[in-house]
């Protein structure tokens, strides 16, 4: 019986199934096939895409924001030789575009590919001193491929402005950031008999341009933009007959002294190479306060008031690592630089220049056996030849050192050994990698 | 006649399913080679490019010269002789010259490279058997800055091995006269044949 059916299905309706087992196949074919070219498509168009704008957008950092200033840097990846607009924004309100063409020290530069007119900087408008507080963020403008890309960092801004001393306008000269982000705060002093004798501190050189103050000398050196565990330091006043500036952390100010303006940013807690900073005070027929870093104690008549926090004495304190990436440059014991840039790199190969390392804070130890160092290639052109030495030679002759020109924008290339000086050792070692291996880079 | 349609049908349908797929195929497949590209292109980008540097020095014309000289155009096999690297300096300041000079390991053997007395510093003076290339640096004293005019870089001692024409090439990528803080002022590097006998 079962025999019999089969043969009669496979005699009268063989066509039928046949057409819809095949018709149905063929179209899932058709279908499946479309579904994965398709999503082979949009897979490789959305790493285009992610490719495409980290590689072209815009990129940059929103150093600081306080009552006197914003400012930053960016470049664009299109093309590092040309200034770009960016977007500052207090909230979602646009405040101001401004171009990216001030020159910048030489980590901007590095990030720019070597070009560094790409600090931007504002003096911070009116309509934000008004003691709010505001989100500060900066959008660098796209140029070429890309997109508009929000630059690293936000900052808060304020309170600015509320209940201002008579004083005349904080100054807007610029303040420059050495490299490690640190700017000089120092103390300026008016004389005379009370209330005339008063101090403050600032991190403008020229005293913000207040009538009868002289800058006394650098106290200290402080972040204007907020670091990890670090408070702001405010500014006091009080005029009429006290006319007396102090400085405190908290954002109010004891009565009848007002919030003039924000200065840095301190530690509240001792961290490594930092000292106190205290407040002195001298009451009575003196009345004024001033600031003293370090373990110093208050001359005559002032007294101690206390310790408002700490601060670096150095412009170049030790570094405070976090978690990320790092390009690492290390002098090795015969004066060779060498830069890591790949996790368990291979013994036999150095990587080229520019490229990151991850580094794991909890464990961040190399085994330098056998790696190799290298110097030379100074001019970037792909190998280390006798272009390098021209340019060694030259910066050797006019004994190009930190702090020149010449320097900062060329002989530090040629400064094999790190020590702020382009001379013989320099020669030397370029010498070395000449003899050994001219070929590797 | 009834009974074929359905069999008509599944062919047509298997029929356009194939169509689609290939068209289908060959666009996409078309525009995942043209995003590759792009992806390629995006990567090559962030490779660093060669620094300019302004050291206040004149600005050279890169018009000197690298070229070869015998005493004769022809040797006998087992015949000795002497090959100078000249360059030709035109009166500017010379800090360096690098070269990489190939030749036939057949037809001569390279024993000997000399040194000159206008070149202070040889980092590198080396004859590579398996590449067939002599690779030289000579340096200018880092104290010195003297005008070149023609000197010899070098001169190669070379045997005549056997009958044939003995091609000397410069590898130009490999080869520069370096002056003025860095500028490469080579503008050729000539060759020379030499004939065996």
């Amino acid at each position: 019986m079962v025999n019999k059916m089969k043969i009669n299905i496979k005699n009268t309706h063989l066509p039928f199934y046949s057409a819809l087992i095949l018709g149905t196949l063929s179209l899932l074919f058709f279908i499946g096939g479309i579904i994965t070219l398709e999503s082979k498509t949009v897979k490789q168009a959305e790493i285009y895409s992610q490719s495409a704008s980290s590689s072209k957008s815009p990129k940059g950092f929103l150093d600081g924001a306080d009552c006197n200033k914003i400012a930053g840097w960016a470049c664009d990846k299109t093309g590092y030789k040309k200034t770009i607009d960016v977007e500052i924004y207090a909230g979602n309100q646009l405040i101001a575009t401004v171009k990216a063409d001030k020159t910048r020290e030489q980590g901007v530069c590095d990030s720019c590919g070597g070009n560094c007119n790409h600090g931007f900087s504002i003096q911070t408008p009116e309509s934000l001193k008004d003691g709010g507080t505001y989100q500060i963020t900066a959008i660098g403008v796209n140029i070429g491929q890309g997109n508009d890309t929000q630059l690293t960092n936000t900052k808060t801004l304020g309170p600015c402005g509320v209940n201002s001393s008579p004083s005349p306008s904080p100054s807007s000269a610029p303040v420059s950031p050495n490299p490690s982000g640190l700017v000089k705060v120092g103390r300026c002093y008016r004389g005379g008999a009370n209330p005339q004798k008063d101090h403050f501190i600032t991190t403008q050189g020229d005293c913000e341009g207040l009538e009868g103050y002289n800058w006394e000398g650098t106290l200290f050196y402080a972040s204007i933009s907020q670091q990890t565990g670090t408070v702001p330091l405010y500014r006091c006043y009080a005029g009429g007959q006290v006319q007396d500036h102090f400085s405190k952390t908290g954002d109010s100010c004891p009565s009848p002294y007002q919030m003039e303006d924000f200065v840095v940013y301190i530690y509240p807690n001792q961290i490594e190479g930092t000292v106190p900073l205290r407040r002195c005070y001298a009451g009575g027929q003196v009345y004024d306060h001033f600031n003293i870093p370090g373990d110093n104690s208050c001359p005559s008549p002032y007294n101690i008031e206390g310790t408002l926090g700490y601060v670096y004495t150095s412009s170049s304190p030790p570094p405070v690592l976090t978690d990320g990436t790092y390009i690492v440059k290390l002098k090795g014991p015969s004066h060779r630089q060498i830069i890591f840039c790949v996790d368990n790199q291979g013994k036999e190969t150095t990587c080229p220049r520019g490229t990151g390392i991850d580094i794991d804070l909890d464990n961040f130890q190399f085994d330098f056996s056998n790696r190799p160092l290298e110097f030379g290639d100074i001019d970037q052109n792909g190998s280390v030849g006798v272009t390098d030495y021209s340019v060694i030679k030259s910066c050797v002759e006019a004994n190009a050192k930190m702090g020149d020109q010449l320097y900062d924008d060329t002989c530090h290339w040629a400064d094999a050994n790190f020590d702020s000086v382009t001379d013989s050792t320099d020669i030397d070692l370029l010498y070395k990698t000449l003899s050994e291996r001219p070929d590797d880079e | 006649m009834k009974k074929y349609v359905p069999l008509v049908s599944i062919f047509l349908m298997l029929g356009l399913a194939l169509f689609g797929y290939f068209i289908f195929r060959q666009w996409t497949e078309k525009e995942i080679s043209r995003l590759d590209k792009e992806i390629e292109t995006i990567t090559k980008e962030v490779e660093p490019s060669p620094r300019e540097f302004d050291l206040g020095e004149i600005k050279a014309e890169n018009n000197l010269t690298l070229f070869l000289k015998t005493n004769k155009k022809s040797y006998d096999q087992g015949e000795t002789f002497e090959l100078q690297v000249l360059v030709d300096g035109q009166g500017e300041e010379v800090d360096g010259v690098e070269f990489v000079l190939g030749f036939d390991s057949k037809i001569i053997e390279i024993k000997e490279i000399k040194e000159n007395s206008y070149f202070k510093l040889y980092p590198q003076k080396k004859i590579d058997l398996d590449k067939e290339e002599v690779r030289v640096i000579a340096l200018q004293d880092v104290n010195k800055n003297e005008k070149l005019n023609q000197e010899i870089v070098v001169s190669l001692s070379v045997m005549a091995k056997e009958k044939g024409s003995a091609e000397f090439i410069f590898d130009e990528d490999k080869t520069h006269i370096a002056g003025y803080g860095g500028q490469d002022l080579l503008k050729e590097a000539a060759p020379l044949t030499i004939k065996i006998n």
